[in-house]
């Protein structure tokens, strides 16, 4: 069963020249190598499993808001689960259409992602990750997490991604 | 929702509803009052010269591999300033209001 989580960062009406309605969503899903329906819980499987963390932008035509500080955290008793690797990519496409997994576009200047061992986190070591584009347009910026094909099952532990959202 | 309502350099009062910090800052504020969720009392931000706004809220989504997927933590919401690499943040969200200094 698929899952997702959505809900609204704020939507302002705009007084002045306030930027106008910025409307972030995210949700949480993705696919496995072995063909695994989106959103399904991770567990040991024979492939690697990958998740994303979907953050989206509907254009609110400023084209400058951003996201940023992307923090993913594993919480977990014992650190034996499986090694999580996140991979930020960057997705656009045009509004409306439903996020894609296994992007190849690499986050411009930052860095893999790494939570191994109990309690573990990785920070992105950028200021800006994705930017706002013009009206008509979204962007989407997928976190791939990805966990080893041993040692999952039996082990429970939360993945949890942190972003900050700069509204114009 | 948050709103603020700022004093320019100039003396001029402007107002946003909701985020904006291209706004707040284009307006050069010297000072920033906000009021929203669990801010009951408008709390000012004296901005230093030279300074820049800082406004931003924090997201959270969480996923777990035991079947019970974890709901997504509220926003949180942060304002204050930055200025030669430092930055002086108000945390506000539930009922409290939590300085962090980076």
């Amino acid at each position: 069963m698929g899952l997702g989580a959505a809900w609204h960062s704020r939507t302002g009406t705009g007084l002045g020249s306030v930027g106008a309605s910025a409307i972030t969503t995210a949700v949480f899903g993705g696919s496995s190598d072995s063909g695994t329906a989106i959103g399904d819980p991770i567990t040991q499987g024979a492939d690697s499993i990958s998740r994303y963390f979907v953050i989206r932008f509907t254009a609110d035509g400023t084209g400058s808001n951003t996201a940023s500080n992307i923090l993913i955290k594993r919480s977990d008793a014992t650190g034996t689960a499986a090694n999580i690797d996140g991979q930020g990519t960057v997705i656009h496409a045009d509004a409306g259409v439903a996020y894609s997994s296994n992007s190849t576009t690499a986050l411009t200047g930052g860095t893999d992602l790494q939570a191994n061992g109990t309690n573990s986190e990785g920070l992105t070591d950028i200021t800006t990750a994705i930017t706002g584009t013009n009206t008509g347009d979204s962007q989407q910026f997928a976190v791939q997490v990805q966990t080893g094909a041993t040692a999952v099952a039996g082990q429970d532990f939360t993945l949890q991604c942190t972003f900050d959202v700069t509204v114009a | 929702m948050f709103q603020w309502k700022g004093i320019t350099t100039s003396g001029d009062t402007v107002e946003s509803e909701g985020l904006g910090q291209g706004h707040a800052r284009k307006q050069k504020l010297r000072s920033l009052i906000i009021t929203g969720p669990g801010v009951e009392i408008p709390f000012a931000i004296e901005i230093p010269l030279g300074a820049l706004p800082v406004i931003f809220e924090r997201h959270n989504v969480s996923i777990s591999n035991n079947g019970e997927n974890v709901p997504s933590d509220p926003v949180l919401y942060f304002y204050g300033w930055e200025k030669e690499g430092q930055r002086r943040l108000w945390e506000f969200g539930g009922n409290k209001i939590v300085l962090h200094e980076e």
